[in-house]
């Protein structure tokens, strides 16, 4: 009886300390965990939702935790939740500005408070803050290049963009235009369209285009738009040759079906997780470069890839197939995750 | 009642009659202008991409113009046109039925009416604001029905309206826009509602006292500009086979300034569905002509601004020989 209840009171003991143990380092780890104030222009766009996915996914993976907040894309707003952060004690800020001039006092304060500061997609000018941007001037030139040589380095190209005076649009459009003119001097580029990411006025721009041109090829700059200049192509009975980027699922599809000739893999869900990853590194001092791009992939199929090959076009890129880049793109913590080689 | 409030109607229609005359010689200036600048303005092929990508902001104008004339301002249709094909688009997903997908955008947009009505009538928030705040409120809800995925559209009813054109060179599309101008046309000038909405914009207190009952007939106006809202939707997602998140979010502005153009009174009361169509073709041809007269990207919105002031001016200049 009394070895009995002698036990009982060891395993007792033994069970309490395990839980005060087992309490204590998760304590620990949760004082370990950075703390992330992330500012988007908003949160109810799909390249947003998606980020947010792709970035929560890394910040279990690599202990932290994201607050994400949109600013219904306005800078006063962004300035207010980078003061509100500051002020709750978070280690890093994560900020699509608005305008990235007007966002660089904020963060300086944020600076000064100690607290680590990261643009996203958009480089801040300062000598404190970090960026995570996709290599959007270079991979734009390259497509420039692609799209160019392919036509005979001759003919009528189209560029449809964002909108003017946005940070990704502007980039987007000056490495497609420097991509063709620099290299192909017989191509007549006509003047960039802004879509402004409608698919609809896309369409509308495309069709008034083919009514009085004869168009050999086309870049749209994002995927959603792109679908609907496929259908405006379609209804003028031309056969415009279609560039895209953004490398959505859909959009890999109508690769495989020939319909888009090359589209570039970013992703949304890559970027959020390739993002928070990122700024783990930097907070724990594992990264120290200011410009941080996010891999990017050149889908395409078996035909285009011979070509490109054959004319040195893609040595310099990745390049995937179309069902490679549909697996690719959820698989981002395969590619960036703890477990990923490199 | 009815008579003193449709002779103030007929006044206000006989002084539009001019201002409508003088749109339409913008109009036909304009397409001189372009057909010398650029001949391919009048191929049948640009002529069929006008009344194609005309279509849809003009229906959503012709709601728009409704608001106006009772003296509100409805920002949702931009969005509203958004969320009607998104949810259209769900549904057509779930079913494969394109007849409820023709069926979710209309009742939709019916339903943002209808919501819109009642927050102005009920909650007594003025127009401005209550659909200011439902355009926040939608742009939310889009993602959360559809969470940015891209629903792409394969049906035969969804080519014809989307696609077909009648004798080659009139699209489908221009004729649901036909349509929906001669019942705006229908409705002011043949129907209570139509008597109604003049009187409310003209002078709601007047209307009141004359014993309108504002809140119901505002209602009803808000429900119409739904409605042609969720027929703009069908519009949109029928011509790009297609249904996104962002689709039609830059319609807003062109349907109200094509209602304004074609004589609508921002300050109400004054308006008619005959100079909406010509508005909306205007901006339409606007849009179009700066493409085709391939005018550098920062420059458009800029001529595209000068023009529509221009046609504002002109506008202007001859109500006031009036």
């Amino acid at each position: 009886m009394n070895k009995r209840f002698l036990a009982l009171t060891m395993a007792s003991l033994l069970a309490v300390g395990g839980i005060n143990c087992s309490a204590e380092e998760t304590e620990a780890a949760e004082d370990d965990k950075i703390t992330i104030g992330c500012v988007m222009m908003n949160l109810t766009n799909n390249f947003y939702v998606n980020a947010m996915e792709g970035g929560d996914a890394a910040a279990e993976d690599f202990g932290a935790e994201c607050i994400w907040k949109g600013a219904d894309s306005k800078l006063e707003d962004q300035v207010a939740l980078i003061e509100n952060f500051v002020q709750q004690g978070v280690d890093a800020i994560f900020v699509d500005p608005m305008d990235a001039e007007g966002i660089i006092p904020a963060l300086e304060a944020a600076n000064e408070a100690g607290v680590k500061c990261i643009s996203f997609g958009n480089f801040v000018n300062a000598d404190f803050a970090y960026c995570i941007v996709y290599d959007d001037y270079n991979n734009m030139y390259k497509m420039g290049e692609i799209v160019g040589k392919y036509i005979g380095e001759e003919g009528t190209v189209a560029n449809f963009i964002g909108s003017p005076g946005n940070y990704v649009s502007d980039n987007r459009e000056a490495g497609f235009a420097d991509g063709i003119t620099e290299n192909y001097p017989d191509i007549n580029l006509l003047p960039s369209q802004p879509a402004n990411w409608d698919a609809s006025l896309g369409y509308q721009q495309m069709a008034a285009l083919l009514a009085a041109n004869d168009v050999d090829a086309a870049f749209c700059m994002n995927d959603a738009v792109t679908y609907g200049l496929l259908e405006a192509i379609e209804a003028s009975g031309q056969d415009t040759l279609m560039f895209s980027n953004d490398g959505d699922i859909e959009a890999s599809e109508l690769v495989k079906e020939g319909k888009i000739k090359v589209d570039v893999l970013t992703g949304a869900k890559r970027a959020g997780y390739y993002g928070i990853k990122t700024i783990t590194q930097i907070v724990r001092g594992e990264v120290t470069e200011q410009k941080n791009y996010l891999p990017s992939h050149f889908i395409m199929g078996d035909e285009m890839r011979e070509f490109c090959e054959e004319n040195n076009l893609v040595d310099d890129v990745s390049v995937l197939s179309p069902d490679e880049a549909i697996a690719a793109y959820d698989n981002y913590r395969e590619e960036f995750g703890p477990d990923a080689a490199g | 009642m009815m008579n003193v409030l449709r002779t103030v109607r007929n006044d206000s229609k006989g002084g539009e009659r001019l201002k409508n005359n003088s749109i339409l010689i913008v109009l036909i200036l304009f397409i001189a202008v372009m057909q010398i600048l650029q001949p391919k303005f009048l191929t049948p092929a640009n002529i069929c991409s006008v009344l194609f990508s005309t279509s849809s902001a003009g229906i959503v104008a012709v709601g728009a113009m409704f608001v106006l004339i009772s003296g509100g301002l409805d920002f949702t249709s931009g969005y509203g046109t958004a969320l009607c094909g998104v949810v259209g688009g769900v549904l057509y997903q779930a079913t494969g039925n394109a007849s409820l997908l023709l069926a979710g955008c209309v009742l939709c947009g019916i339903l943002i009416g209808i919501v819109n009505g009642l927050i102005i009538t009920k909650m007594k928030i003025q127009p401005f604001i209550a659909t200011l705040a439902m355009m926040l409120a939608i742009q939310g809800f889009i993602y959360l029905v559809c969470e940015g995925q891209i629903i792409f559209l394969d049906d035969p009813v969804t080519e014809f309206i989307g696609k077909a054109t009648v004798f080659g060179i009139i699209p489908v599309q221009a004729v649901f826009f036909i349509a929906v101008v001669l019942l705006g046309h229908f409705i002011l000038n043949c129907t209570k509602l139509g008597t109604y909405t003049y009187a409310i914009g003209g002078n709601e207190e007047a209307a009141r006292c004359a014993g309108i009952p504002i809140d119901r007939y505002k209602v009803y106006i808000f429900v119409f500009a739904g409605l042609c809202t969720g027929i703009a939707s069908v519009m949109m997602v029928t011509q790009l086979s297609l249904v996104t998140p962002s689709i039609g979010t830059t319609t807003l502005m062109d349907a109200i300034s094509a209602a304004v153009i074609g004589g609508t009174s921002t300050a109400g009361g004054k308006g008619t569905a005959f100079g909406t169509f010509i508005g909306a073709l205007i901006i339409g041809m606007i849009s179009n002509a700066l493409v085709l007269l391939l005018v550098p990207t920062n420059a458009q919105y800029l001529v595209k601004g000068l023009i529509i002031i221009f046609a504002l001016y002109f506008n202007r200049l001859v109500g006031a020989r009036e």
